[in-house]
């Protein structure tokens, strides 16, 4: 009943969302929180599809799980991550820590 | 003590205290081992049915005994010197079932070989396939590596007793080894080659062993520079016959070159098989490459008997037996091969009269019975070659591991520092005896059967000029082996210290002795067919290395020959008595008579001279305009100016590096975004 | 369902301005709020334009204008709010109305995963990231980094040509969801299919986990006998 199109462009907007906010954004965690965004979308892509395209599989939903178990750890260790920058750095600004430089 | 259990204290004290008990045990330790392993391989052998296909697990137990020891070898009792001793006398046994097979298979008649290759690398539709091919003239060698190489090991935990990098020479015999028998045992010319070349890297490698002292370090370089000049010459040959025939398989090139097929013929085939010709030259020390083997002597003693007179100097007379059939083919190869043999052989035995180093006596007898080898190649005697290669090589080893056990009880290798030696090292001094008669070409050793073979075949085939040229050699050989014998063994003790010091070797070192002693006494009788037969072969070795194309041949004796060659032996025996006996007198009084023809012969014929010219004239003049053109066009120029460049811009560019992850994640979102727009734009979906 | 998640949803919009307008100033929260809103119309026209359906408006395609905008009001709270934890509390509220987009296009089970796994512990877990690096107290005066023309401008371009792509696939127009798998389907496709993924994915999380319990423990100082530490 609702339009695959609608769904589609509701995803890529959440999805520039997120990107401009990767980019943008100083404080990791924010940066973190935009990732989440950028996958949610990319989640509501994979069910989208799944449901419109491919009715009789259940592919696509699968799929999505694995999307959100992926994320779930990616999630952990990223904080995990910023935590222990911000413990060696007292600062959880990303870019205030230019450890790669020359 | 030999198997892997760390020494206590207490047993290294004993071995510093006790040298000669020490080196028992290992003998009888050792014996126990070498039967249990020998014993095992020959059961696993049998159970396996073993064949001539299976040939390569010979290098490829040396192989794995290499790699092991180069990982592990510090970590191992004995610094894993029984590594390479179990290998080694795993080889040594399956080279047995090897001939027990081949001898099965070829029984009905026909001495073929086989060929078990595979595979190697496919380049579109060129296929190049590496193997291992057993034929008479690879099973030849194949008992003399199998042979020198653990009669070496055995000897060699004597000698190398308490050296600094004991593992490492173990490590490297191991690697020899192995190299060897696969330049043996290989169908192409190219795994042939590489061999060639590793058999070079571990020559190297031990010549340079003490590389602690320069000359050592000198002579390693001389040896590798010079085998290395023959070996460009050698992978000229090959590419000569690849680009001809499109294979490297040396079957099948002789098979086109006695044919003259693929354009394999006239001057074309000359220039190829020539330079073949110089990597052969070069690996078996033939003028003008016979500087390097000498300085060789640099390295321990083990591996003077091993490399650089049983198996690695003989490479090259290998090589040449195995292509013999393109050199009779090729118009005029073997006449060179005759020319530069018999002048290396004359060349070298007139210097052997002069020198005074032991080893290096023996280097150039080992230099002037390569030459005599080639000589008999060139003669077309291919039975004779691989013969008197074979008893060359045990009774050279022989005499040089005799060497060695007087260099490590006397520690000098100045012949005038010794004599007298005789009544304190009784069996060094018999087995060095007998292995000085076989050198000689006294009968029945092992020396006069071969020799006369040669001989005999130069007799039929060639002109009588190179017959009495290699008479004369004959009684050159016997006045430099005399003399040897007599200024180490016999007269007075000239420094009184040094005979004090003297004593026997142990075990482990006196039973190579022995065992060589017994091969250079008998290894000639195999001539016979009796014997032949007796031992599984078709017949006497005339009927088992048979020359391409032709027949197996009867042991036949021509008496006037024979009687000729010997009485020319035992008179170069009598001249070094008259003139050598006591404190040498006689010789010298003659040495001051000629003195420029003396200053000539001790000065090796003015060769290293005459390169060292070359070099500083030649290869220096060149040498300085490559080095200006380098300095300022490719240094300067090239490789500063483009250094130059990029350190600008590196400069320049790093401030676009801020080492911000925010701006590098822009870039590539960016990126993404750009090319996103041009596949929209462009592609339209 | 439907009409109880759009009640839902506009509680939860409700209650996110409130927390907004209760803590922090008005200049600061209104002008995310205008361009929320903005955003929101600018959906529902690109929506329209592709599909036509302007003149076909029912429960649930009204619930889901509503699901969806908050959504992206939501997702751009994140984006631009000028408080960390503000944007935490929109990320929830985009994760929330994201389960309710599945349930709408009848995908139900993953909808109860989505609100369980991101609205419980994903957000829990960001939180704590926040208060552990006490980002409130240490927070900087800007939130955003010198870069954000340019993000924006990537963000935007990247927006236009996926939504002009969608717009172009001729095979989507007019797919609308009629069937739909249960949880059944999916509990089955998991562990019969999918079960070696599902093993995988199992050991993915556990060492993800291990691996975050291992890189943010805290510096072991290494503790010496007491003896040894007198002789020091």
């Amino acid at each position: 009943m609702i339009p695959l199109q609608q769904v589609l462009v509701l995803s890529a907007l959440l999805f520039s969302l997120g990107v401009y906010g990767v980019l943008a954004r100083r404080n990791a965690v924010l940066i973190i929180m935009s990732v989440e965004l950028m996958l949610n979308a990319v989640n509501i892509n994979f069910i989208a599809f799944a449901v419109y395209l491919a009715p009789n599989k259940v592919v696509g939903l699968v799929f999505a799980i694995f999307v959100i178990v992926v994320a779930a750890a990616e999630a952990g260790l990223a904080l995990a991550i910023i935590l222990r920058v911000y413990r060696n750095e007292r600062t959880a600004n990303v870019d205030e820590v230019d450890l790669l430089k020359w | 003590m030999l198997l892997p259990m760390p020494l206590p204290a207490s047993a290294r004290r004993f071995q510093r205290e006790h040298p000669t008990a020490w080196a028992w045990q290992t003998a009888i330790v050792g014996t126990i081992v070498l039967g249990g392993v020998a014993a095992i391989v020959a059961v696993i052998a049998a159970l396996k049915s073993f064949t001539v296909y299976s040939a390569w697990l010979m290098p490829a137990f040396c192989g794995g005994a290499f790699v092991i020891l180069a990982l592990v070898r510090n970590y191992l009792p004995r610094k894993g010197d029984w590594v390479s001793i179990f290998a080694i006398t795993g080889a040594f046994t399956i080279f047995f079932f090897l001939l027990h097979d081949y001898l099965t298979r070829t029984s009905g008649g026909g001495l073929a070989g086989f060929d078990n290759s595979f595979d190697w690398l496919n380049v579109g539709n060129y296929g190049l396939r590496v193997g291992f091919f057993v034929d008479p003239i690879a099973i030849v060698m194949l008992a003399v590596v199998a042979t020198v190489s653990l009669m070496v090991n055995i000897y060699s935990t004597g000698y190398m007793h308490g050296e600094a990098r004991y593992g490492w020479f173990f490590a490297v015999l191991s690697l020899f080894a192995a190299a060897m028998m696969t330049l043996v045992l290989a169908d192409n010319f190219l795994l042939m080659y590489v061999c060639w070349e590793l058999v070079g890297i571990c020559s190297f490698l031990l010549i340079g062993f003490y590389y602690e002292r320069r000359s050592a370090v000198e002579a390693a370089k001389k040896a590798f520079v010079t085998t290395r000049a023959g070996d460009v010459g050698f992978l000229i040959g090959i590419i000569l016959f690849w680009r001809a025939t499109g294979t490297f398989d040396v079957q099948t090139i002789i098979n086109a070159a006695v044919h003259h097929t693929n354009g394999l013929s006239g001057a074309y085939l000359t220039v190829a098989t020539l330079f073949l010709f110089l990597g052969a030259m070069g690996k078996s020390a033939q003028v003008p490459f016979q500087v390097w083997l000498p300085d060789a002597m640099e390295g321990p003693t083990p591996v003077s008997a091993l490399i650089h007179a049983a198996t690695m100097v003989v490479a090259g007379i290998y090589l040449v037996a195995r292509t013999l059939p393109i050199f009779q083919a090729a118009e005029g190869a073997t006449t060179v091969v005759l020319i530069i043999g018999v002048v290396t052989a004359l060349m070298a035995a007139t210097i052997a009269i002069v020198q005074t180093d032991l080893k290096k006596v023996i280097a150039y007898s080992t230099i002037s019975n390569l030459g005599f080898m080639m000589a008999a190649l060139g003669a077309g005697a291919v039975t004779g070659a691989m013969f008197h290669l074979m008893t060359h090589a045990f009774f050279k080893a022989l005499l040089f591991l005799g060497a060695g056990s007087v260099i490590h009880a006397t520690g000098t290798q100045e012949m005038p520092e010794m004599g007298g030696l005789a009544p304190k090292m009784k069996i060094t001094f018999i087995t060095f005896l007998f292995a000085g008669l076989a050198n000689a070409g006294i009968p029945p050793l092992a020396g006069f059967w071969s020799k006369d073979e040669v001989l005999k075949s130069v007799f039929d085939n060639q002109n009588a000029v190179y017959l009495i040229l290699l008479l004369l050699w004959v009684l050159l050989s016997g006045i430099y082996t005399a003399r040897m014998i007599i200024l180490t063994f016999f007269g007075k003790p000239r420094v009184r210290h040094i005979y004090n010091h003297a004593h026997e070797s142990p075990p482990s070192m006196l039973l190579p002795l022995i065992a060589l002693g017994l091969l250079s006494i008998a290894a000639g009788w195999v001539a016979f067919e009796g014997i032949g037969k007796a031992l599984g072969f078709p017949g006497g070795i005339g009927q088992f290395v048979i020359p391409f194309g032709g027949e197996g041949e009867l042991l036949s004796i021509n008496g006037g020959l024979a009687v000729g060659a010997t009485i020319a032996g035992l008179l170069g025996f009598f001249i070094a008595s008259y003139y050598w006996w006591g404190l040498g007198e006689r010789a010298a009084r003659v040495a001051a008579h000629f003195p420029d023809l003396y200053d000539l012969v001790r000065r090796k014929f003015y060769f290293d001279e005459m390169y060292q010219a070359i070099i500083d004239r030649v290869v220096l003049g060149f040498g300085r305009v490559v080095s200006w053109f380098d300095r300022q066009v490719v240094n300067d120029t090239g490789v500063d100016g483009s250094a130059d460049v990029t350190g600008f811009a590196g400069f320049e560019l790093k401030l676009s590096e801020t080492g911000k992850i925010p701006n590098y994640a822009l870039a590539i979102a960016g990126g993404v975004v750009v090319l996103a727009i041009i596949a929209f734009t462009t592609q339209g979906v | 369902m439907e009409v109880l998640f759009g009640v839902f949803a506009a509680l939860a919009f409700i209650a996110a301005l409130r927390l907004v307008f209760a803590t922090n100033s008005v200049q600061t929260t209104l002008a995310p709020l205008l361009v929320l809103l903005l955003a929101g119309l600018v959906f529902v026209v690109l929506s329209h334009e592709f599909t036509d359906t302007i003149s076909s408006l029912h429960a649930p395609q009204v619930v889901f204008y509503m699901v969806g905008g908050l959504a992206l009001a939501g997702g751009m709270g994140v984006v631009f709010a000028n408080d960390l934890v503000h944007a935490a509390l929109f990320l929830i509220m985009t994760l929330l109305m994201t389960a309710g987009v599945f349930v709408l296009v009848s995908a139900e089970f993953l909808g109860l995963v989505q609100i369980l796994l991101y609205g419980g512990a994903v957000s829990i877990l960001i939180i704590f990231a926040l208060m552990l690096t006490r980002a409130r107290e240490t927070q900087a005066l800007r939130l955003n980094g010198p870069q954000w023309p340019f993000a924006l401008v990537t963000g935007g371009g990247l927006g236009a040509v996926l939504i002009l792509m969608v717009g172009r696939v001729d095979a989507w127009k007019g797919l609308t969801d009629t069937t739909y798998k249960t949880i059944n389907d999916i509990g089955n496709a998991l562990f019969d299919t999918y079960a070696l993924p599902f093993e995988i994915a199992s050991l993915v999380l556990i060492v993800a986990l291990v691996g975050a319990i291992v890189i943010a423990r805290a510096e072991e100082t290494p503790e010496l006998p007491a003896g040894q530490a007198e002789q020091r």
